[in-house]
């Protein structure tokens, strides 16, 4: 039972991180329908900028969080604005494999820069360990608990009960009513890129934090997980990304404790192929049949 | 100077010239209806208006300023608002979400405004709040305001889009085929309340529509449309008389 509960820690954790990254997608694709692969790029961007900010800059914590969610904020727009816009009016495979080149040349330029070589991270968060009734939670868990909660009350706030979040709704519904409304499109669906880009730097440093360990390809397999925490959840429903960046981190840290740690990146791909047969739009997703 | 001044409006898609040199002059207060048969380009002077086509020709002055060739967005903030022949709402957002949306030019806080909850976006949101519940009273939505849009009844959805093209605050009202699909009563309704609304909100309107007892008792001038050139313009009784409107709608035979 401990041993259940303690898994259970641990999966929440590591899928408020696939929860945090998966909103990003998930609110890109509900606007412009596009899946941003370079997504995962940017998210270890926001980690990169998370070290220096504490290494370099000798930062604490809080305000390295928000330096690397500004940054990759920005980073976030200027690519929507170089690389998505001119293309915003050609094909969705077009865009797609854009995002896909930009992924390669973040992280090529990454690795150009930093090296292949990992870091560790630096220490802000002396790690201090609770048992609670033979469960093992640890202060950094804590925080990335407390800080992926907070963002996305923030989030479901913004989107929900302020004019820009509307006009985010507004936008993702029928862009061209939402035009004649005054809204300025290409302003919301650069703040989109903005706001989904600074909750994936935010996971980026939690993970930094977390596990120590950074490198320039560090955004791949998670940015996969989390793209496949999307489309669990449903691609475009924001609660869904929350939803299902839990499911998957609960289902990997489950599988690596009851098969081998090799399995770990095999069930996420195991879970999209199951939710692709049994459920298209998701578990939040409405079901819509296709028109022929 | 009159408020909007169109001048040899000329829309050409390909080869095929879907409005050909279109002249108007709208004052303030006034209300005028664009008629013609299926096809003859009314629609597109709206969309040309709007912004959501760039004009291949001719100039749109609105107060004076040259509109045409600006953002959609831009032209909406400038006081020109529209409804659709096909109800276009945000279908799956509430009757007052869709309201508050079209408020979106008048709202000033930024984002730390609204995280942080300082007074400034408590104050406008409260006055949002409060004008678009007068708005949802006046056209008797008020009751429905917590629903999804697509969820009420035919007649109430035309009138939210009224409701949401009045929120944008607009001088210039464009309205697409405002009674398609009424019946006889629902169309009288509609005429009052078109007049009443311009009172009320000090509008000129510009209005499509094929009703024609509904054209001949609200507006005081019409301009018709066939295969994109302005066939003739004149009051209603002119207009009723005049051979080349009736053979345009009813073919050469008729006469």
């Amino acid at each position: 039972m401990q041993e259940v509960v303690q898994q259970l820690v641990n999966g929440i954790s590591l899928g408020s991180i696939y929860g945090l990254i998966a909103l990003g997608y998930t609110m890109v694709y509900g606007i412009i329908r596009l899946i941003n692969f370079a997504h995962g790029d940017i998210y270890m961007i926001g980690a990169f900028v998370g070290y220096f900010a504490i290494r370099t800059f000798h930062l604490s914590f809080l305000p390295a969080l928000l330096a690397a969610m500004a940054v990759s904020a920005v980073l976030g727009m200027v690519i929507e604005r170089l690389a998505y816009r001119p293309l915003r009016n050609s094909t969705r495979i077009a865009a797609l494999i854009t995002a896909i080149g930009v992924s390669f040349l973040i992280q090529n330029t990454a690795l150009l820069a930093w090296t292949p070589d990992p870091r560790s991270y630096p220490d802000v968060f002396p790690l201090r360990t609770y048992e609670i009734g033979g469960v093992y939670v640890d202060n950094r868990q804590i925080a990335i608990l407390g800080v992926a909660l907070v963002l996305m009350v923030v989030l479901h706030y913004i989107v929900n009960y302020t004019q820009i979040g509307r006009a985010m709704r507004a936008v993702s519904q029928d862009a061209d009513t939402a035009r004649l409304m005054g809204i300025d499109v290409d302003r919301v669906i650069s703040f989109t890129f903005a706001l989904g880009s600074a909750l994936a730097a935010a996971a980026g440093v939690l993970v930094g934090i977390y596990y120590n360990r950074i490198d320039p390809t560090m955004g791949t397999m998670p940015g996969l997980k989390a793209f496949v925490a999307a489309v669990l959840g449903g691609i475009g429903v924001i609660p869904g990304a929350m939803l299902g960046g839990l499911v998957m981190g609960i289902a990997e840290v489950a599988v690596v404790a009851l098969t081998e740690s090799t399995w770990k990146d095999a069930v996420a791909f195991a879970i999209l192929i199951v939710i692709l047969l049994v459920r298209p739009a998701g578990l939040l997703g409405r079901q819509v049949r296709e028109k022929v | 100077m009159s408020l909007l001044e169109i001048r040899d409006l000329t829309m050409q898609f390909g080869g095929l010239t879907a409005v050909d040199r279109f002249n108007l002059t709208l004052n303030e207060g006034d209300i005028v209806g664009l008629i013609g048969p299926n096809g003859a380009g009314k629609t597109t002077v709206f969309n040309c208006l709007t912004g959501m086509y760039a004009p291949t020709g001719g100039e749109i002055l609105l107060s004076g300023h040259r509109i045409d060739g600006l953002h959609p967005y831009e032209i909406t903030r400038l006081g020109m608002a529209r409804t659709f022949q096909n109800i276009r709402l945000f279908k799956q957002l509430t009757v007052y979400d869709n309201i508050r949306i079209a408020f979106h030019n008048q709202s000033k806080y930024n984002l730390a405004t609204a995280v942080f909850r300082l007074p400034q976006f408590a104050k406008e949101e409260r006055e949002i709040l409060e004008k678009t519940e007068e708005l949802l009273e006046i056209f008797g939505l008020y009751e429905h305001r917590n629903e999804i849009a697509s969820s009420l009844p035919y007649g109430e959805q035309r009138q939210l889009e009224i409701a949401r093209a009045l929120a944008t605050n607009p001088q210039i009202l464009l309205l697409d085929e405002p009674a398609a699909g009424m019946n006889p009563q629902e169309t009288e309704e509609l005429t009052s309340l078109i007049r009443w609304v311009k009172e009320r909100f000090d509008l000129t309107i510009f209005l499509i529509e094929h009703d024609m007892r509904l054209v001949m008792r609200l507006c005081e001038r019409l301009v018709v449309l066939d295969y994109g050139i302005t066939i003739a313009e004149g009051t209603p009784e002119e207009i009723q008389n005049n051979p080349q409107v009736i053979e345009a709608y009813l073919g050469e035979e008729a006469l």
